[in-house]
Formats: C-alpha cells, structure tokens, sequence
C-alpha cells in the first residue's frame, strides 16, 4: 500500500479503534474503559501530526506544511461504517451477478484513474525491482530490488536521489517512516535496516529473523517496526530504545510471512499458510480469517474497516474485517507464483494490482469487474504503489522499470 | 671428597632414563588420541577442523609464510631478464628433494677413471664391440652402457691383477718381446727406435670378445627388425630404459666383469613397450630366454651340448639354434560342425510372446471413435456446440418437427442449456436432515437463508413446496444458487456427522484387473492402457481433504467458518508503543519474567492447584472454583456451591460404570507404552500408585494415599462429604489468593468459569481416574479416616514381604525411571512383580551416572529406602491423625513429598545427579511428555519444599537407623552437599524446564506448520469444538435449566483416540 498515507490511515485507524472500543464498551457493562479508549485514541489522533511535523524538519522529503492540515481534518471526520463497506452492501440481492455483466460497459471510465504513463523513472535495464514506495507527500519514489540497493528517486525529473547500499542481498520490502526522515527496508540478509534518509546510512540494524524477510512496515507513530520473515515470524522492533532484541515475537502464522501491515493498532499479516492474521493490540485478539490460498499481499482499506487480499489462485479478495466474510474478489489477472502487490486507489474506489503478464489491472471495487487493463511492462509487474493524494501511481517490474502513471493524457 | 665418605652397598640401578627422540620429546607411549604427527620442524602435520585454521593454511603448503610468492616483476627494458627454466626441484620441499638425492644416484664423480688410457681404453673397447656385433645391432646398448658407465671402485679381480702387476690399459697375459707386441698392433711401430730390445712390453689390451648366445628362432643373420625400424626403435629404448633403470636404482658395480649374470630381478615381462608384447610370439625376440640367458651362460651351453647329438628325421642334425622337441606335437583336433536341422528357423521366437502390437489396434480400432483417437493424440477438442442432426436442419424444418414430434423429443439442444430452465439438484433426505439441524449459512441475507431452509425442508421431504423461481433470478442465477445450497447442505450439518466425516472415503475407486501371473511386455501393457482395461489410481490426483472451513472457503463462503479469534497477548512495551492500555491486564506473562518468580508463594501455590484440578484450567479457574469452598463455614452459602453439589450425584454415577482397571491395561497400556507415561498427566503419577496400592502390593502407604489422593474425583468426593473435618483446611489455604481475584468477579464469570474449568478437568480425567477408582472402588461415601482405615485392611493381605518391596517396581514411584526404563506390558504387571522391581532396580542403576555401587548394593539400598520410606509415611499419617486440625493439603503434600525423596532414594540419594538424571529425562521422553514431566517434577518440587523439612529429618532419623549398607555414611554426607545446594538446583532445573517446555513448544509449532492445511484444519475443528464446549454452561445460567453434564467421558470424541 503506499505509505504516504498512512497519515490518513492513521486517523481512520483510529477512529475504528474508537468505534471497536465502543462496540466492546457495549458488550461490557462497564462504560470507563470505553471512555479511557476514546480518550486515548484521540491523544494518539493527535500527537501524530506533531511528531510528523517534528520528524520532517529534519528529513529531506517531507513537505511539512501540507501535513497536519490533511491529519487534522481527517481525524475529525470519522465515518463510524466505511463508505466502502457501505457501498457495498448497498449491493444486496441475488442480481447482482446476473445484472453486472450488463453494466460492464455502461461503467464510465472515470477520469480519476491513472492510466497514462506520465513517465519512465527507470528503463527496463536495471535489475529486478521488488518494492516501490511513494513517500508521504508523494514528492519522491523509493525502490528496491535484486541490485542490493534501495534508490531514492524523483519521478517529475527522473533523477535518481540518492542510492543506499549497504544491503548484502536483494532489498524484499520498503517501508517509509511517516516523518519521512528515516525509511526501513528488508531483504535476503534477515536484517531490517533502518535508514537515515538524508544522511545514506543505516541507523540501526535489526537482526533475529532466521530467515530472509519479506515485508516490513512502520506503525503509525512511526516507533515500531514489524517485519514478517519466512522463518513464519512476525517480529516487532522498538525503534524508539536502543534494544537490540524484538518487543514480542509473533509465532502464530504457519508459513512464511509474505505481507505487513500496520494501521491504528492493528497489525495485518498476510501468510502463505493461506490466513490473513489482524492482531489487534487494542482488543488483544488476533482474527484470523483463512482463505485457504497463500496470501501474497495484505493491505487495508483506507478506512480500515476491509482488508485487500491477494492470493496466489489469481485472485485479489476483499474481505470485511468485521466478520470476515468476503466482499468482493476480483479476478482477471495473472498470480499463480510471485508476489505480486494490490492496493487501493486513494478513494477506495478501485483496487489495483500487477500482474504476472506485465498488466496493471484495475477493478471497479463495488462492481467486481475490471476496469481498465494497463500494458505496463515488458515482465511481471512486482509491485504497485498508489500516490497518497494524487491519483497517481507508480508502478515496478521484474524488468527493472519503474514507471509512474497520471490521470491525464500526456500530450 | 665427600665421596669418601659414603659407603655404596651393593650396585646401584640403572638410572631409569626417559628415552627421548631427536625432538626432545619423552617416548612414553601415548594414547591414541594424543598422538600427533610431526615433520622434523616439529611442525603439526595434520590439523583438526578446530586446531588447524590458520596455522593449517600456513605453514604446510609450501614452507613460506606467503604460500607461492609471485616471482617479482622485472623490466627487460635495459635488462634482458634471464629466462629462467623451472625445474621440478623448485617445486619440492626438503623431504620431496631427499627423496629425490636418495633415489638419484646416478652421478659421475671423480672416481671415474680421467686418465688417458682409461679413455683409449673405452674407445677402443667401443670400436671393437663396434665391429664384434656390426648391423644394426651393432651398437649393443647393454656393452655401450657398460663402458660408459665404469665402475669407480675396483673389485676383487682388478685388485688381484694389480697385486700380479698389471696395469689399467694393459692386457692380460705374459709379457710379450717388442718383435712379438709389433705382429699384433702396429702402434708402437713409432718408438721402437729406442727401446732395447730385450724390453718386453705389457699385452695389449683387447676389448673381451663377448659371445652371444643365440638364444631366439631366427634364422642365422636374421634381423627381426631390419624392415621394421620402428621395432628396432623400441627395442633399443627398451633396453636402454633397462639399463638406466638399472643404473639410476643405485647399481654401481659394473658389468663386463662377469657379474651381469646374477642379476635375475630384471622385470622382463613387465616393462616392454606395449607393441613388442603385442606381437606374435614367434616373432618377438623371447624375452624370458633372454633372461635365461643372462642368468646361467654355462647351463644352456650344457644343455646346447645335451641335444647336440640328437638327429632330425632324416638322419642329419638339426640346424644350429634348434632343438629337437622332446615328444611329437600333438595333432590339431578338428571337429565337424554340428548338423543343421532341416527345419531350422534362424530366428528365435518365444512360444508366449504376446501378438504385436499393431494386430491388437487393428482389433480394437471400431471401439474408438474419432474423438476418442482425438483425446488419445491429445487434439485439443473442438470448441464448438453439440453435433446434432438438428443442426443442420432450416428453421423452419425444425419448427415443423417440433410441431410434429414436440411431445416425443425436444429438437433444442439440451435443455441445461437453455436459458430459461433450472433444475433442483438433489440431495439425500439426510443430509438434508442433517444440514437442517446444523449451522445456518447466508445469515446475512435473510431471503437467501429463507430459500435455503425452504430447498432443505423440501429436500428432506418435510414440505412439499416446489421450489419456484424467486423474482429477480434469471434460471442460470437459480441454479447457481441451488447448487450453492447443496454445498452449503454438505458442508454445515452438526458436528456429530461432521465427526464421521473425519473418515475419508476413497476419493477413486481403484477398480483393477484382476491380476493374471506371468510376464508381459511393455507392448502388452501399453495395450492393455489402451483398451482401458487397467485404471490408474495413481495418476489420479488425490483430492486433498479439505476441512468445513476450506471447503467453505473454496465456495467463497466467508465469514464465521473461516474466521477464528484467539486471545492475543502483546508485552507490555508493545501496547506502549501503540498507546493502549494492556488489553489483558489480568494475563500474565509465562515469559522470563514469570519464570523469575517461580519460587513465589504464590506460584507454588498456583500450581499446587493445576496439579489439582487438572492441566486444561488455569490457576484463576481452580481459584474460582475453589473459592466457594474456601472458608468452612462459607459452604453452603454461595451458588457456585450449590451448583457444585448438585453436580456431584451425576458424577457419582459415573464412578462404578468404569469397568475394571485390567481391561482399560489391557487395551491401552502397550509394552512399548513410553508415549503412554508422556501423555498421562500428572494425576495418572498417584493415581497409578493407587492402583497398585489396591492390588494390595503397598499396605503401608495406602493410608496416606488414600488421604491425600488429590484428583479432581476425590476432590468432589471430599465436596460431598462436607461435613468431614479434614478435607476442608485445603481451601483455606488459598482465601488470602482467592480474595483478590475473585470476589470482584461478576457472578456470571463465576458460573461459567467453573464449568469450564470442569470441562477440561473431565478431560484429564479421562486418563487419569483410572486408579483412583480402582483403588476406592465403593468407598467414596466412607470417612476419610474409615477409608484410610479399611485400606489398610485391604492391603493387609499383601503380607509384609510386600510392603518392604512396594515402592521401587510401579512406575510411578520413581519418576525417573519411568522414562528410562520403559513401562511393562499388562500382563506383567501383577504377575512379575518381583522381577519388575528388580530390572526396575537394575535399570534404575544404570540411568545414574555417578553411581558405581553393584546390583546388590542397589538392592539393599532399594529395601532399605524402601521400608524407610514407607516406614515414615506410616508414621506420618498417624501423626496426621494425631493432629486432628491437619489439613488435607498438608497430608498431601507429605505424600507427594515422601514420594519425591522416595526417588532420590531410590538413585542411592545421589540427590547431586537429579539434575543430570532430570536433563536425560528430558531428552529421553518424547516431545509431547516433556511439557507434562516438567509439570510434573515442578510441581513435586513445590510440594516438596513446603514439607522438606520435616520430612528430611525422618529421613535420615530411618536411615541412621535402619540402613545397613555401608553406603549410608556416605549417603549422609551426600546429602549435607545437597541441603547446601538445594535451592539453586532447583533453580537451574526449573530454567531448564522452562527451556526445554518452550522448545516443545516450539516444535510442535514446527511439526503443526508442517503439516500445512491439514494441520490447520484439524485446528480449526479443534477450536469448534472448544466453542462448542463452551457454549453449555452458558445455557445452565438460565436456572430452569439444570447443570448437566456434557457427556460421559466414554462417549466423548476427545477422550478417544482418534485424536
């Protein structure tokens, strides 16, 4: 999921905890807690902002004006029940199946969809690329892939930033600190490495995977870091002490870790053991929802209130955090092998994900069908990312390209 | 001096000197291991893995620090760099080059006769061998090598000659007049002018005529090799090499003088280049006469002399060179060839070879149709729609028919895919039962639920409705969605028919040929494939049984099946970080920081109850549960009381209905039950001893037994005799606990908690109330003291032989040997009692290291703990008795404590190895024990402190007094070490534990990762089944429903083994 916003995550993040404290305040008898949660929610609604706001004066990429004013409005709008989620259970009754392939080409193709290639921020002749990242203001690109490095890139002018090499094996995953300052990413080496952005260089390593990691993300405050390895760990590292050894160890998923992330107090895991793990740390609950296919890539919804799956069986699910039950899966794209990202546009109203044909699919998410096909890349398209305010989004292959796409036609 | 002074009586020994080698070391033998192979540096030759490194890299390779150093670059600009020839001597080290001086010998030094004669001498020698052998021959190598080659010291002939007054260059023989030396040589003819002319000169030396002996079949003058340079050519080097070889093995003497003939060593067989060998032996030179030659010149002249005189057949002699054989060859012996048979077929056919393959198509070609020889070529098929007559007809010719026919057939295709018709997919009438009964899916679309209880009730025949096209479906969404329902029917029916479905049917039917003997070839069975006689079961894909869940999941029926929610428990900085407060602030860590306290009151006490109330419950839950009984006159005033009492009449009927221990031994306990002792829980230690107790083997220790029986059962028996005074300071024990936790608790909590805990208990039970009911068949309703009383009286009849011998065989006596010695099968049990103790005993031995002491030792030591124990535990119930306000947790403990000293006893109170007998316990018992001999052990260790005192004054007051093994002092003192470091044994133990409980743990996440899906399913069925279970005592809170019991454990799948 693109990090940029997990700003925006982080209030609606918040908001669901608020609204799960209260159901659980319901259930209870005992109505302190419910306020104690509601009081705290908002404290961390709150704090957010300023620590984001302290963090970028020291980082490159942030663009601290913009910052708060998105945070605080957000965190003042707090849609109990996601639109989403309404949406789409607006669409009730048995006809809707039936009636949808009617309407398949009645959908308008919106114009807020990024189908035009703005620009090639990397030829098809670099190495691999496995991760690409907008950071939070959606400014600058970081990639990573086989090459061993991760490379800071500005997609307007295609200039490669800077380039951080201190990975021994190929960089797996990328996650940027909501202050943007710092960036951590992970890879064969078992490590998690968290980097100084303007300085190049790693602040702290993480070590105590056994084997390579797979997915790494910061929580929203920006403190912790978890990391989801294939030795079927998930491992949470205080960014904040100097503590060398993981917070708490995560032992439940069966099989290797393959997606992470970390929204509110929620942790989301997707596993090949073919479960979608949401450790709530507020309820102290882990749900886990099994789909029975291994799960690639996990991302919640903006409004936290569904989790995007993908999932090996060519399918990229959404499914209802609340009892689980799926809401939509769309199909149509190739992913029977590799890990291939999905995510969100910033609406919520498409998902997107690669393909191991080089496509970009795009689905309606109400509808279920696809919307718009994209020949991106020459190779599978290993990761998607969705720009945080823009409808913009950036794009990687196995090819080694790197490419971002606008809403607007280039002339 | 001082010498002097003193007297030596006698001869002095022999100063005792350690031999040294050249190394200055001492010679004395040394083990194996120490034994180290060293160059004459003194450098280690070999290296361990852990010993060499660097050191094995450095110095061994090629005796520099820098290995092979690159020759050093050198400008040949104004310096012409010499070229330098490696030799192979730059690459030796010392030992290769000594080996290589010792072995090259072949040097000329300056022995080597330099003078002048020495050399005309060789000249001439060589001309005349030159001219003695001509041809090509002629340069013999073995005479030129001889020349060459001279030896450097004289031998006894030269000597000889010398002393006679011959000179080197001179020849042999009597003085010759100048006239006389002139007829022979014409050399001196120059200076004959001065000489006198009675001078006499020397002989002249004449190279020694050397006669070959023709030792081949060629004829005279033949040269084998006179065409054949080539064979010459390898002769000669043939020959050569010989020589060298000859010379370059240290042979210095040299030849010529007659020694040459001993020499029998020469590799003659071996060593020829390979074409000569290859030849025709009649064409080669014979090597092995060459030989004979060489070896004894004078035997073959004799022998030549032998065969002269005999004649050819035609009266002359043979020629020269030939002799004549001794016997007649023997004549070639021809055989005719065999006679062909006239019907002769030169080609073999077998009599039960199958038919070709080809006949067998042909013969079977009408079967197939073109689509079937399309399926076989692997043709993608046609996508096209069915062929039908039809098809080709007018539209109008097809209406007609219809018209015509449309009460006979229906010319439009078929009818499933017509887009107006649905069928009803059918189930069985039980399932759609079954399905009515269970879990009611599309909970979320009320309509849909509706439809489907309508398509159940109709498929189970209770209403007759027809299912009728619901508004808003075309005929393709309604048979979709019946076909949903039928998979919804399959999977959510209740769990007592899923629990059948746990029994897979064969997802193929394996139907095969019936098997007929003899071989076949591939043909055959290729053919046999193609007729379709032989089904492949095995090419088949198994279909991976799937759980509920899965299944559900694979209809994309998501939601309460697929999802489970567990409890999670972050650590404390993780919720910080997160800014939430603890979710489970009442959970605490079984982390490191819980194993800190282990030794805590309040710990032991926790597990004091665990122990009591069974593994699956928490120590909230049996603190809850024993709450309501906690203060004594508080019995009947609380509803978790009354709730208790009024379960207690089902259990008590449950208690006579267990059939006999025997037959429950008979099916369960294996002779290769080690998993057996690892799964019990912990009850099962004392419940055991009970059993045996009531055989009658253990008199003396019923009564304590008896009375500190502390299962779940006995537990609700000492419930329902409330009245009995003992029973009670059990829970009083534990009000301080109890206060604080659960007097705020709501009193639903309350009710439910205990059920559950009630639940899990009965699950242990299961296992576990097998001795104690055995060993108080009936007397459940008897005092404590009565019941302690009369089983004394019962075990009387064990006799007192008996007592002394009670303790060591059962199994549960000592803890130790039960993983190490292996249970006994059944029948043994009561039968061999005395020999089970004794390999009891033996074994018992073995497993601890330390001890030395023999069989008997073991044995005496064995009674003697044995009666000690017993002894104590005897006199520990009557001074129970005596104390009338002793509790019964009290008297437990004793027991349990007895029991624990009684082990360490038992190893010969080596208390200094529990910790190593504890660890190889840990090793040896199965992943899946460890977790319950831990408990175990844990728990015997709380127990054990809080009466160790006590108890170790008793112990050793018996021992002072009745152990006569000579042991026992050392015993004593053994145990004073073992007060010292008691507690941090304990301690290091418990870690261990910890450890090795989390490694277990560990594990079994592995195995269950493993395991994949299956494992996840089985899970998943787990958890159902936990719910399931948990749902009940919501149900007892409504009053009107009466507290129930689950099931009878018999009856209930857990208890089995299916699981």
């Amino acid at each position: 999921m693109p990090k940029g916003n997990s700003r925006k995550a982080a209030a609606v993040g918040m908001s669901l905890a608020a609204t799960l404290a209260a159901h659980r305040g319901s259930t209870d008898n005992s109505g302190s807690s419910n306020k104690k949660t509601q009081q705290s929610a908002r404290k961390t609604g709150g704090s957010g902002p300023a620590e984001g706001a302290g963090g970028s004066s020291s980082g490159v990429l942030s663009l601290p004006s913009s910052m708060p004013t998105s945070a605080t409005s957000l965190s003042t709008a707090a849609p109990p029940r996601s639109s989403v989620l309404q949406r789409l259970l607006k669409q009730t009754g048995p006809s809707s199946s039936a009636s949808s392939t009617n309407q398949k080409s009645s959908i308008p193709l919106p114009s807020s969809l990024p189908i035009y290639e703005d620009q090639v921020v990397s030829d098809a002749t670099g190495a691999q690329i496995n991760a690409c990242q907008y950071n939070t203001t959606g400014e600058y690109i970081l990639t990573g892939g086989v090459d061993r490095t991760v490379r800071l890139w500005n997609p307007e002018t295609r200039f490669c930033i800077k380039t951080y090499e201190a990975h021994g094996w190929e960089v797996l995953d990328l996650a940027i600190s909501p202050e943007n300052g710092k960036f951590a990413s992970c890879g064969g080496d078992k490590t998690v490495f968290l980097w100084d952005v303007l300085s190049g260089m790693t602040i702290r390593r993480f070590s105590g995977h056994t084997q390579r990691i797979n997915a790494v993300d910061f929580d929203d405050s920006g403190s912790l870091l978890a990391s989801g390895s294939y030795d079927a760990t998930i491992r949470l590292w205080d960014c904040r002490s100097q503590l060398r050894a993981p917070i708490q160890v995560l032992e439940e998923p069966k099989d290797s870790v393959t997606s992470i992330q970390i929204q509110g107090s929620n942790l989301l895991a997707g596993c090949v053991d073919g479960s979608i793990r949401i450790y709530d740390i507020r309820m102290g609950k882990l749900t886990t929802d099994n789909i029975f296919e291994p799960v690639t890539s996990v991302s919640f919804s903006k409004d936290g209130n569904c989790v995007l799956a993908s999932s090996l069986d060519d399918t990229v699910r959404l499914m209802d955090l609340s009892n689980g039950s799926l809401l939509n899966a769309y199909k149509g794209h190739k992913n029977s092998q590799y890990k291939i990202r999905s995510c969100l546009s910033n609406s919520d109203a498409f998902v997107l994900s690669g393909s191991e044909d080089g496509k970009i699919f795009i689905w309606d998410l109400i509808e279920g069908e696809v919307v718009h096909q994209i020949e991106a890349h020459s190779k599978i398209v290993s990761s998607i990312a969705y720009h945080p305010k823009e409808d913009k989004m950036c794009s990687a292959s196995v090819d080694g390209s790197i490419k971002t796409w606008t809403s607007q036609p280039n002339p | 001096m001082s010498d002097e002074s003193f007297v030596l009586v006698g001869t002095p020994m022999p100063v005792i000197k350690t031999t040294t080698n050249a190394l200055g070391e001492s010679k004395r033998i040394n083990p194996t291991r120490d034994l180290e192979v060293r160059d004459e540096q003194g450098r280690r030759r070999f290296h361990g893995a852990f010993t060499g490194g660097f050191s094995a890299g450095y110095y061994n390779t090629v005796g520099s620090k820098e290995g092979w150093a690159p020759s050093e670059f050198v400008s040949s600009r104004d310096k012409r760099s010499e070229k330098k020839i490696a030799r192979p001597e730059d690459f030796m080290d010392e030992e290769d080059k000594q080996m290589l001086m010792d072995s090259a010998r072949l040097t000329t030094t300056d022995e080597f006769g330099s003078s002048e004669s020495t050399q005309r001498e060789l000249e001439k020698k060589r001309a005349a061998a030159k001219q003695a052998a001509g041809g090509v021959l002629g340069a013999l190598p073995d005479t030129l090598i001889d020349d060459f080659v001279v030896p450097s010291s004289e031998n006894v002939g030269v000597k000889l000659l010398r002393r006679m007054g011959w000179k080197p260059g001179q020849g042999i023989g009597p003085r010759v007049t100048k006239r006389q030396k002139k007829s022979k040589d014409g050399q001196l003819s120059d200076d004959d002018v001065d000489l006198p002319a009675n001078m006499t000169f020397a002989p002249i030396d004449s190279a020694i005529v050397v006669f070959i002996n023709k030792s081949d079949n060629f004829g005279l003058g033949y040269d084998p090799y006179k065409d054949a340079p080539e064979f010459d050519r390898s002769l000669q080097a043939r020959t050569e090499s010989k020589y060298l070889s000859e010379s370059a093995g240290g042979r210095k003497d040299g030849m010529g003088f007659g020694r040459f003939d001993d020499d029998d060593d020469d590799d003659v067989y071996g060593s020829g280049p390979a074409p000569l060998r290859t030849l025709d032996p009649d064409l080669i030179l014979d090597d092995r006469s060459r030989s004979q030659r060489k070896k004894s010149k004078k035997k073959e002249i004799q022998q030549s002399d032998a065969l002269a005189p005999m004649f050819c057949s035609d009266g002359r002699p043979p020629l020269r060179g030939f002799v004549l054989a001794a016997a007649p060859l023997e004549p070639i012996k021809l055989y005719k060839p065999p006679k062909v048979p006239r019907d002769f077929v030169p080609h073999h056919t077998f009599q039960d070879m199958p038919k070709p393959v080809a006949t067998l198509r042909k013969n079977e070609q009408p079967k197939l149709t073109a689509d079937d020889r399309a399926l076989i070529l692997g043709e993608t098929p046609i996508d096209a729609p069915r062929r039908s007559v039809f098809e080709y007809m007018s539209a109008q010719t097809k209406r007609d028919l219809d018209n015509a026919l449309g009460f006979v057939m229906d010319t439009e295709g078929d009818k499933s895919l017509r887009k107006d018709h649905w069928t009803v997919p059918q189930i069985d009438k039980g399932a759609a039962e079954a399905a009515l009964r269970g879990f009611m899916p599309f909970g979320d679309n009320m309509a849909k639920q509706n439809r489907y209880k309508q398509y159940l009730n109709v498929q189970a025949g209770i209403s007759d409705e027809k299912i009728d096209l619901v508004e808003g479906f075309t005929a393709e969404g309604m048979t979709k969605e019946l076909n949903e329902f039928v998979q919804a029917a399959r999977i959510f029916k209740p769990l007592t028919s899923s629990m059948a479905n746990r029994f897979m049917s064969a997802s193929t039917t394996v139907q095969l040929a019936p098997p007929t003997a003899g071989l076949r070839s591939a043909a055959d069975t290729e053919a046999a494939r193609l007729a379709g006689t032989i089904t492949h079961a095995v090419v088949e894909r198994m279909e991976v049984p799937k759980s509920q869940a899965a299944k559900a999941a694979a209809m994309g029926m998501f939601g309460p099946l697929t999802r489970t929610v567990i409890d999670f428990y972050p650590v404390k900085l993780l919720c910080k970080r997160f800014n939430v407060p603890n979710p489970h602030p009442d959970h605490k860590d079984t982390g490191p920081e819980a194993a800190k306290d282990l030794l805590d009151k309040d710990t032991m006490d926790k597990m004091m109850t665990n122990r009591r109330y069974g593994e699956g419950m928490s120590a909230e839950d049996a603190t809850s549960r024993s709450s309501g009984t906690d203060a004594p006159g508080a019995m009947n005033d609380t509803g978790t009381d009354s709730l208790a009492e009024a379960e207690e009449p089902e259990v008590l009927e449950v208690i006579p209905e267990r059939p006999p221990m025997d037959i429950f031994k008979a099916i369960f306990d294996d002779s290769d039950s080690d998993s057996d002792s690892d799964s019990e829980s912990e009850d099962k230690d004392e419940s055991d001893t009970k059993g045996e107790a009531a055989r009658g083997k253990d008199t003396v220790s019923i009564g304590a037994t008896a009375i500190a029986d502390s299962s779940p059962l006995d537990a609700k028996d000492a419930k329902e005799d409330s009245p009995q005074v003992p029973f009670r300071p059990v829970f009083t024990r534990k009000t301080d606990r109890s206060t604080s936790s659960t007097t705020s608790r709501p009193a639903e909590k309350r009710f439910s908690k205990p059920d559950l805990s009630h639940l899990n208990e009965d699950e242990d039970e299961d296992e576990s109330e097998i001795g104690p009911k055995l060993a108080i068949p009936s007397a459940s309703n008897l005092s404590v003291k009565k019941k302690s009383v009369s089983l004394v009286d019962n075990a009387g009849v064990g006799g007192v032989a008996a007592v002394v011998e009670a303790s060591s065989p059962d199994r549960s006596s000592s803890p130790s040997s039960d993983s190490l010695i292996g249970p006994v099968p059944p029948t043994l049990v009561a039968a061999d009692a005395g020999k089970r103790r004794k390999s009891a005993s033996e074994s018992d031995q073995d497993s601890h290291v330390g001890e030395k002491t023999g069989d008997s030792f073991a044995s005496k030591r064995h009674k003697g703990s044995a009666s000690s124990s017993s002894r104590h535990k005897s006199s520990s119930s009557k001074l129970d008795d005596r104390t009338d306000r002793h509790s019964r947790s009290s008297h437990s403990r004793h027991r349990s404590s007895s029991k624990t000293r009684r082990r360490p006893r038992n190893d010969g109170s080596d208390d200094d190895n529990d910790g190593n007998k504890d660890g190889s316990d840990t090793d040896k018992s199965g992943a899946s024990g460890d977790e319950e001999s831990n408990k175990k052990r844990r728990k015997e260790h709380s127990s054990s402190t809080s009466s160790r005192h006590k108890d170790r004054q008793h112990r050793e007051h018996t021992s002072r007094s009745r152990s006569k093994s000579p042991t026992s002092s050392r015993r004593k003192s053994h145990r004073r070490d073992k007060d010292k470091g008691d507690d941090r044994e304990r301690q290091s133990k418990r870690s261990r534990d910890e450890k090795s409980s989390r490694s277990t743990h560990r594990s079994s996440r592995h195995r269950s990762r493993k395991h994949g899906d299956d494992g996840d399913n089985d899970e998943d069925m787990e958890d159902l089944w936990v719910e399931k279970e948990v749902k009940i005592p919501e149900r007892e809170r409504t009053p009107d429903n009466p507290p129930l019991r689950v099931a009878p454990p018999s009856n209930r799948p857990r208890a089995t083994s299916f699981f």
